[in-house]
């Protein structure tokens, strides 16, 4: 709907009316029923809110927390989104994984051994193995 | 996209100022129009809260380009209107002349408005009587003064079937109206 036919509605202005014509007192009379656009009650306006955020499909922000999650990403997790046992265990499953990345147990090497074996590929990282992370920092030592 | 497109998808992301400002935007106009068509600021406000709840609902899935937002809303809100209005068919002409139908325009002598309210609570009897399709344009051009083209936009229709409906519209409610000139007032009302 365009805004520039605003100032007919509710006037009882339009083309069409005859003031002699039975049809269009009648419309007329309609019209004058109430203004182009109505100011809102209070009442209606509450209700109106209460069911947008009931309705709300995901949870309510407002635009400074929206911002703020924005800017500070991974630690808005922790703040707003992932409680604390779920984060620790995050972090310890990562420090897990260094760990076994950085010095397999043996049975790890083991089990790839034989997959990579039965599959009929070599270790690809024959070339390079770790010796152990407590000989200092010597980490690797390259087959020549 | 969009102005109200814009903010309904902020909504759906969980930004209660969209929801504010799209109630300020779109609700006047809907209280407006419910309330020339239905007569009644009570029924308005109510067909108001269902167009606008159906629009929260409605926008997660909401898709630009596919509607205008305004359009939308004011759709679903003249279905209701209709549909309410339609509804009052059984309570007949006689009783459709209460207080609801009253003017708001002070201006008028008493008895000025009692002859308006009675003309527009005629007209919205008689329009109860016509098929819902004709009943909406006729409101939308003559009550509303909207354009066809904007007819044609919220009916979803074209501008040659507009002037199809409203003329037959007008005709139909012509003749149910040619009956009850006591009850408009014309003689007596006309100022």
């Amino acid at each position: 709907m365009s805004e520039g036919k605003e100032p007919e509605r509710g006037t009882g202005q339009l083309p069409s009316d005859r003031d002699d014509d039975p049809l269009d007192a009648a419309f007329a009379a309609a019209r004058a029923t109430a203004p182009a656009v109505a100011p809102l009650s209070s009442d209606l306006s509450a209700r109106l809110i209460a069911d947008a955020l009931e309705a709300m499909p995901v949870q309510s922000v407002s635009p400074r927390r929206a911002d703020h999650v924005r800017r500070f990403g991974i630690l808005s997790w922790l703040r707003f989104g992932v409680s604390w046992p779920a984060a620790s265990g995050l972090a310890t499953c990562a420090a897990l994984g260094v760990w076994v990345g950085a010095a397999p147990p043996d049975f790890v090497d083991a089990v790839s051994g034989s997959l990579l074996s039965e599959l009929g590929l070599e270790d690809p990282l024959a070339a390079i193995r770790v010796d152990n992370l407590s000989d200092a920092f010597d980490l690797a030592s390259f087959d020549e | 996209m969009d102005r109200e497109a814009a903010l309904l998808v902020a909504y759906a992301r969980g930004d209660r100022a969209a929801a504010q400002a799209l109630v300020e935007r779109l609700a006047p106009r809907l209280v407006a129009m419910a309330t020339r068509i239905l007569g009644d600021a009570t029924e308005a406000e109510d067909v108001t809260q269902e167009a606008m709840l159906r629009l929260w609902r409605y926008a997660p899935a909401w898709r630009a380009g596919e509607a205008r937002v305004s359009t939308w809303v004011t759709r679903v809100a003249l279905n209701l209107a209709t549909d309410r209005l339609r509804r009052r068919r059984t309570t007949g002409l006689d009783d459709a002349f209460g207080p609801a139908g009253e003017p708001q325009d002070c201006r008028r002598s008493v008895m000025a408005e009692m002859h308006v309210a009675e003309r527009a609570a005629a007209l919205r009897a008689a329009l109860t009587e016509l098929p819902e399709r004709q009943a909406q344009a006729v409101a939308l051009r003559h009550i509303e003064g909207l354009s066809n083209p904007e007819i044609g936009e919220l009916m979803g229709i074209g501008v040659e079937a507009v002037e199809s409906l409203t003329a037959r519209g007008r005709r139909a409610l012509k003749a149910k109206l040619a009956g009850r000139r006591a009850a408009l007032s014309l003689e007596d009302g006309d100022e």
